[in-house]
């Protein structure tokens, strides 16, 4: 007898509906798995029986033939083994459901294990029409932040043949978006671990010392997802900034949630992703690939920061390798099996030092560089790349007197009296950014699109200047001699500040600001 | 044979000729022969009456020179030294390098005060130069805007003057001085660590080419192919040091190859000026300690003392260095805009965190003003900063 059941498989990190048939037959008792199957799934074939026998289910002693469709791609993982075992038993005994999807694992005993990542196989079985699917219990709180859906727990196989012969009427769970204790920056989540980022190590912005420009430089990243360049000595606080943006980036939207979840697939990740590879990192590390394509740093840091320290430490071929997603937010994967886009649409925060011992035109001490080791460290910095960067700042070192926690507590003492406190900073940006984030979600919808990564027509549409400020920016454009894409970024920022500012047009004072930022570029293309 | 004889057996035929072949004893001698050889010739040369290539005294000083001892001059070498440098002259003609003597008239006079000045000279360009005034300014490889600033200064005014600067083609304040002479359409000699052939560093070769165009003058002792040596830069100092009379260290750090002129220029008794800086900042560390130590401080090109001709070099002079003023003496706008003008006017490159902690306002709010400076032509932007045009 014919049965089938619906399971899902991630493939190129994309959740797939996979229909599970099951044909029992007369004949001597095999057990056949098909439809390309990896090594653990063939694997599973000893846990179903085993953990059926164990539930005092039975296994048939026939024919037993399991085809995985679409029987053409190859799918890997063990949570396919309810929804085999649950086909098997339905082959036999006869009665089911065939609108509910079927994930989970089977250990020997028959209980159920907790998958990794369910959130991209339920969104692909909610994508053809699928509402409904049995899940291990352990899963619960992670399917919760889905909508529409309804899930029923289970913790072993003969309770998901219960609810899949439908004999009581199941009560199922309805999924509405619950996000459990995930509420965004600076809280610790209980929903999984907080992938990527140790949330101790955050930085607010007040933890920063001066650098008044700095930090508007991080809040224009965040606010407008731009990419950011910094240059300066060692130790002016190029990565406290970087780590400063991670506490600054807004909650994730339903969207992006589902998004990240499916890219990372080990769960939900529950603050924007903050990714920083070292610098040894390889080409293909950092873009995706390998026998079976793998996501790179630039897809994990999808929707979230890419922070890539020691710029100029990488090796030449990765940062070419950048041009093409810094300015597409997408990166393209050609193996011999196919071509594979994947999204990348990350805020790229790079730093560098700007010269080989680090010193080079820094007030206090020397640099020890000679200029043609100093015009060898920077050649690395080619044009295109510099170009590609929105936001280019180059930043000092902070007086000591600054730093001495005595020292700024009698000037806070003094001047403050208390009324403004310390944490209304990271606020005040959060709220700044929170509000130009709602203007570029009118602007370009729910997708997490943001004004770094706007196309030409966008541009067109969105940066529309008067007749005295597009004046400016064609003098400015030539006195400082921007490219056509110079011109463009330096259209995106100013857009970017007008959403702060929470202003609807573009001002003459948001495109001057804006042209403040395009530092580096001059600095090293002259020398 | 004693020396001195061998150069009598030579005196046979026109004067001209005899004076010839002790120009090329000199080239000969300072392009192959030895440390000690040379030290003997300079010795021989002091001993002898004021010695020059166009007069009879050439001729005399060899005549009368019958009880000369030169010490280690195996036989026969006076005459190889002149083979050689004869030959030398027949290369030096085809590279287009003109060569002086130290007895020729366009050796400058100063050079005899340094115990082992060069026999000889390679030169590229105007010789004229090296009997006009000159004034040596040197100064750190890595220069802070103030040192840029100065030098720009010093190209205006000592154009003015009519005065050429003598500097190293090095990076920093080097070339700095010698594009400031060139700006303001002055003359400048560029005293090389290396031959004319080999010029160090390469990147400086347009920089070299431009001096040449403007009528300026590239020197070195070393032959024309050498490359540099450690021990050549110190040793070129001291012609940097001896060719003028003052010697101007821009900026320079607690080391430094502009300190080594500068003690060059002690010894050759030449008057040494410094730029002043700030205490803390690493390239004025070497220049206020000379200060302390008894070097005059230059705090504008004024101080150097020359005299401005009343040419259109002059006026120059007075447009560039009285900009400051210039915009000082404009009333300044009212607002932001007015306020930041009057503080960029204390000088110097400004940081906008230090601009905003100054005014009191947030970052955000001076930038675009600012910018719109830059656009108006009042500021530039530095890299790390602004300041005044």
């Amino acid at each position: 007898m014919l049965q089938s059941v619906f399971t899902s498989a991630r493939i190129d990190f994309k959740g797939r509906l996979v229909k599970v048939e099951v044909n029992i037959a007369n004949g001597f008792p095999t057990f056949t798995l098909v439809g390309l199957p990896d090594m653990v799934v063939k694997e599973s074939k000893e846990r179903i029986r085993t953990a059926l026998l164990n539930s005092a289910l039975g296994f048939p002693d026939r024919r037993v033939t399991v085809n995985l469709h679409p029987t053409s791609l190859k799918k890997a993982g063990a949570h396919m083994d309810l929804a085999v075992a649950l086909g098997i038993l339905m082959a036999v005994n006869g009665p089911r459901a065939t609108d509910i999807g079927v994930l989970g694992e089977l250990s020997l005993s028959g209980e159920v294990v907790a998958v990794e990542g369910i959130i991209p196989h339920l969104s692909a079985m909610k994508r053809h029409g699928i509402r409904r699917a049995i899940i291990p219990k352990d899963n619960l709180t992670e399917a919760m932040a889905l909508k529409d859906f309804m899930v029923y727990p289970v913790s072993d196989v003969r309770q998901a043949y219960e609810v899949f012969r439908q004999r009581d009427k199941p009560q199922g769970l309805l999924c509405s978006g619950q996000l459990g204790s995930y509420r965004g920056p600076g809280q610790v989540d209980s929903m999984g671990p907080a992938m990527d980022l140790d949330v101790e190590a955050l930085i607010r912005l007040e933890d920063i010392q001066g650098q008044g420009e700095a930090k508007r430089l991080a809040e224009l990243a965040v606010a407008g997802g731009h990419h950011l360049l910094m240059m300066g000595a060692p130790g002016c606080g190029k990565t406290m900034l970087a780590r400063a943006m991670a506490a600054l980036a807004p909650p994730m939207s339903y969207e992006e949630l589902m998004a990240t979840a499916e890219i990372h697939g080990r769960g939900l990740v529950a603050r924007r992703p903050f990714r920083a590879p070292h610098y040894n990192v390889t080409r293909t590390a950092l873009c995706g690939g390998g026998g079976l394509v793998k996501p790179g740093e630039v897809t994990l840091a999808h929707l979230g920061i890419l922070y890539l320290d020691e710029f100029l430490e990488f090796s030449r071929e990765v940062l070419e390798a950048l041009r093409y997603p810094m300015e597409q937010g997408e990166i393209q994967i050609s193996r011999v099996n196919g071509q594979l886009c994947l999204p990348a649409r990350f805020t790229l925060v790079a730093s560098l030092n700007p010269c080989p011992c680090g010193y080079h035109g820094d007030a206090e001490r020397h640099c020890t560089c000679q200029p043609y080791q100093i015009k060898r460290y920077r050649e690395k910095l080619s044009g295109p790349i510099i170009d590609r960067f929105d936001l280019q700042v180059i930043l000092k070192r902070v007086a000591f007197r600054e730093l001495i926690p005595g020292a700024q507590e009698q000037v806070s003492t003094i001047e403050d009296n208390g009324h403004s406190s310390p944490a209304s900073e990271t606020a005040a940006a959060a709220a700044r950014i929170a509000q130009a984030r709602a203007l570029q979600r009118s602007r370009f919808g729910e997708t997490g699109v943001l004004n770094g990564y706007m196309t030409p027509p966008q541009l067109k549409l969105h940066c529309q200047l008067d007749r005295r400020t597009s004046e400016s920016l064609e003098q400015a454009a030539d006195a400082l001699g921007l490219t056509a894409r110079g011109i463009h970024k330096v259209l995106k920022v100013s857009r970017t500040i007008a959403d702060l500012s929470g202003s609807e047009a573009i001002q003459r004072q948001h495109v001057l600001e804006a042209l403040h930022y395009r530092r580096i570029e001059g600095e090293v293309i002259q020398r | 044979m004693r020396a001195t004889e061998e150069i009598m057996s030579i005196s046979i035929g026109p004067s001209s000729s005899q004076a010839k072949a002790l120009q090329h004893l000199l080239l000969g001698a300072h392009s192959e022969g030895t440390r000690e050889q040379r030290a003997a010739l300079r010795r021989w040369l002091m001993s002898q009456p004021l010695i020059k290539s166009n007069s009879d005294t050439a001729i005399n000083a060899a005549n009368s020179a019958v009880n000369l001892d030169l010490d280690p001059w195996p036989e026969g070498l006076t005459k190889s030294l002149i083979t050689k440098g004869e030959a030398l002259t027949g290369t030096l003609f085809l590279q287009g390098i003109t060569w002086i003597t130290c007895i020729d008239a366009d050796y400058p006079n100063r050079l005899f005060l340094l115990p082992d000045y060069p026999l000889a000279l390679f030169v590229e360009g105007d010789r004229a130069l090296l009997k006009g005034l000159k004034v040596s300014v040197v100064g750190t490889r890595q220069p802070s805007y103030d040192g840029e600033a100065m030098c720009r200064m010093l190209g205006a005014y000592l154009r003015g003057c009519n005065v050429t600067a003598v500097s190293g083609l090095a990076f920093g304040i080097d070339a700095a001085i010698h594009k400031g002479m060139l700006r303001y359409g002055g003359s400048t000699i560029a005293v090389l660590p290396s031959g004319l052939r080999a010029i160090t560093p390469t990147s400086h070769l347009k920089l070299a080419g431009e001096i040449l165009a403007s009528g300026g003058l590239l020197l070195s002792e070393r032959m024309p192919e050498d490359f540099p040596l450690k021990n050549h830069y110190l040793e070129r100092n001291r012609i940097i040091a001896a060719l003028s009379e003052k010697v101007v260290i821009v900026e320079s750090g607690v080391k430094g190859g502009s300190l080594n002129t500068a003690m060059h220029a002690l010894q050759l008794g030449c008057e040494v000026y410094a730029m002043p800086g700030a205490i803390r900042n690493p390239v004025a560390v070497g220049t206020n300690r000379l200060i302390r130590d008894g070097a005059l401080p230059l705090l504008e090109p004024e101080d150097l003392g020359y005299i401005k001709h009343s040419n259109g070099g002059a006026r120059q002079v007075i447009d560039a260095v009285g900009s400051l003023e210039g915009v000082k003496a404009m009333a300044l706008p009212e607002g932001i805009r007015g306020r930041l003008l009057a503080v960029l006017g204390e000088g110097g490159v400004w940081q906008p965190d230090f601009l905003a902690e100054r005014l009191d306002k947030p970052v955000f709010e001076l930038l675009p003003e600012l910018m719109a400076l830059v656009l108006d032509g009042r500021a530039e932007q530095m890299g790390d900063g602004y300041r005044l045009c």
